[in-house]
């Protein structure tokens, strides 16, 4: 009962599509976050700096 | 701490290499099966992507327990850490799965036990999202989710044991009794070695993944500490 060749094929891309796409958009998204955080810090500490 | 460790750095690079071997593995070195097709090749990342969502939960479980007996803060931000990071990979789990079912099982989900257990899972891990947002006060909210998260557990089990002992279509691979049955397949020496190779990258990327995840849970908690000196 083999399936038609390319049906296969279209499923293994969409089935490795949405396993990519969903673990580089979460590390995209964590590594943001990092960089962003760390950059409010040094503001936050150029302020403080300045205020002392 | 605001400066990335070496060891890190160093880690990121070795996960990166195996997932490069573990994607090279699956499509390049791992045989077509012989009735699925390319199809099959889902298999290998589905299965890791599973078994991170698990052990995440695992982690988080055993996280809420270490934060219950010495009420540290850092055993909270590693367990909610680690509940995020499977919650992605669970969910990824079961769309992967539901793409795999369409063409084997001609559908794109039946609640067979398996599916709906792990569809119960991770329903029960997004409500410890809504849990933690409704709390303001860190240490009952550290508390809440410690308690959640090990209750929430015995909800993994059940889906690992699902297939074992409730009637299924959903196939078992590992130690299966009847491998033709719904989608099921024998496993040859170059499938193994993709599968257990693809298992091994994934705890690897986990481990990875969960130390950038608990630096930033350490930068933020840093940040809120300074944004609170300014505004004194």
């Amino acid at each position: 009962m083999g399936l038609e060749i390319m049906d296969t094929y279209r499923y293994m891309i969409a089935g490795y599509g949405v396993i990519f796409s969903f673990i580089l958009g979460y590390l995209l998204r964590l590594f943001i976050r990092i960089r962003s955080v760390k950059r409010k810090i040094s503001v936050y500490r150029e302020m403080l700096e300045e205020r002392s | 701490m605001e400066e990335k460790p070496r060891f890190l750095s160093l880690l990121d690079g070795i996960t990166g290499i195996l997932f490069l071997a573990a994607v090279l593995l699956v499509f390049f070195y791992a045989p077509l099966e012989r009735s699925m097709g390319a199809v099959q090749k889902v298999f290998y990342f589905h299965v890791s992507t599973a078994w991170v969502g698990m052990l995440g939960f695992f982690v988080s479980a055993l996280m809420g327990g270490m934060y219950i007996l010495s009420r540290k803060k850092i055993w909270d931000m590693i367990g909610f850490s680690s509940v995020e990071i499977s919650f992605i990979f669970f969910f990824i789990a079961i769309v992967s799965g539901s793409i795999w079912a369409r063409p084997i099982w001609n559908t794109w989900w039946t609640w067979d036990p398996r599916l709906t257990t792990a569809a119960v899972v991770e329903l029960i891990y997004g409500a410890y999202f809504l849990l933690r947002q409704a709390i303001d006060e860190p240490q009952q909210k550290a508390r809440f989710s410690a308690v959640y998260a090990i209750f929430g557990f015995l909800s993994v089990p059940l889906t690992f044991v699902s297939i074992r002992m409730l009637r299924t279509i959903h196939p078992v691979v590992i130690g299966a009794g009847d491998p033709t049955g719904g989608g099921g397949f024998s496993m040859t020496g170059p499938m193994q070695v993709t599968f257990f190779f693809s298992l091994f990258t994934f705890s690897v990327l986990f481990v990875d993944v969960l130390w950038h995840r608990i630096r930033l849970e350490k930068l933020e908690s840093m940040m809120n500490k300074l944004r609170l000196e300014l505004t004194s």
